[in-house]
């Protein structure tokens, strides 16, 4: 009598564990990306942007998952809140060395490089800004989806409107996931250590 | 008794107070401003040379109107920015905007709340940079009531 509850424990327990484990391999293989996730994806056009310490291929950063943005300095609002959730997201994930993010300005004729660099270095120093010509720009945003349009004529004080959605290149350099910007940086951490784990 | 004069003296006689309310409201000049809550300015550095049409922050809080009266919030400045401008932000189909707005409409008991991503008081051309722990001085202007002097905080 004892034996028999011994046994229809030990294996009720062992039924327990087997559909845990099922359950644990099960999640991580269908993580379900806050952003779009693109399987297949397409390559990530390579492109040669100027930072304050010389030119930046997206070539360069083979191996590491990249985050793209693009945005402009002048902006009061969306584009700090967004780099802001990018650093959290960052230092939530342990602030790994294997992910790069990259703040493509949108305005080149007011973000000169050192603009650029000193910018973004508010939010945190691994990131790197860019900029180049206005062509430059134009091709690279085109090649990423990237709608931007100045919104008035003035010389100095215009605004942009621009897509303020994030591009994550994975380590391969495929474009694995687009972020929305209303993203928590804690939802962002979860898509890159899922990312960095594949 | 209840003659059709006597029910008209009777609701003459009803909405007295009601006229004496109208005009106490009419003679007080100008309606209690907004409440403000948890106002903060975002931290930036402006580079000893600042770029051409300078550094801009943006200050966010909570404006409740706890008065009668519908509020219109109609500007602001600040001695610490070139110009003061109310704005929006709008992100529709992953396309951010940003518009300048004339004025901001507070009902009675209403509230509008300037966040990230939505309203913000924007400062154009800071004149120096606005460290986390520093203050900026703000007034906000009203259509018909008192000014608003804040200190914000910068985070």
């Amino acid at each position: 009598m004892k034996k028999r509850v011994v046994r229809t424990l030990v294996v009720t327990v062992a039924a327990l564990v087997v559909v845990v484990v099922v359950m644990t391999v099960a999640q991580r293989r269908v993580y379900d990306f806050h952003g779009t996730y693109f399987d297949p994806a397409a390559p990530a056009a390579d492109f040669t942007l100027r930072s304050a310490d010389g030119p930046v291929h997206l070539s360069d950063f083979a191996g590491k998952v990249v985050v793209l943005y693009f945005g402009y300095t002048y902006c009061p609002d969306v584009c700090p809140t967004t780099l802001d959730h990018l650093a959290r997201a960052l230092h939530a994930a342990g602030d790994p060395n294997d992910v790069q993010v990259l703040f493509i300005t949108v305005d080149p004729a007011r973000d000169d490089a050192a603009r650029m660099a000193e910018y973004v270095h508010q939010f945190s120093p691994d990131f790197i800004g860019l900029t180049a010509s206005q062509d430059t720009i134009d091709a690279v945003a085109k090649a990423y989806g990237i709608y931007h349009k100045k919104s008035d004529d003035s010389d100095t004080h215009y605004t942009i409107d621009h897509t303020a959605t994030i591009t994550v290149v994975g380590r391969k350099g495929l474009v694995r996931l687009l972020w929305p910007p209303d993203l928590t940086p804690q939802q962002m951490a979860q898509d890159l250590e899922a990312l960095r784990r594949r | 008794m209840n003659t059709p004069a006597a029910r008209r003296l009777g609701a003459l006689l009803a909405a007295l107070p009601l006229v004496a309310v109208v005009s106490a409201c009419r003679q007080q000049p100008q309606a209690p401003s907004p409440a403000v809550e948890d106002a903060w300015v975002r931290a930036v550095r402006r580079p000893r040379t600042p770029p051409p049409g300078g550094v801009n922050s943006a200050a966010y809080m909570t404006l409740r109107n706890g008065g009668a009266q519908a509020a219109r919030l109609v500007g602001a400045t600040s001695p610490a920015a070139d110009s003061v401008q109310i704005h929006q932000s709008t992100v529709e189909n992953g396309i951010a905007r940003m518009r300048r707005v004339d004025g901001l409409d507070l009902p009675p008991g209403g509230a509008v709340r300037f966040a990230p991503g939505g309203y913000h008081v924007m400062l154009l051309g800071v004149h120096r940079s606005l460290i986390p722990g520093d203050t900026v001085r703000i007034t906000l202007h009203f259509a018909s009531a008192p000014d608003i002097k804040l200190q914000v905080p910068v985070q």
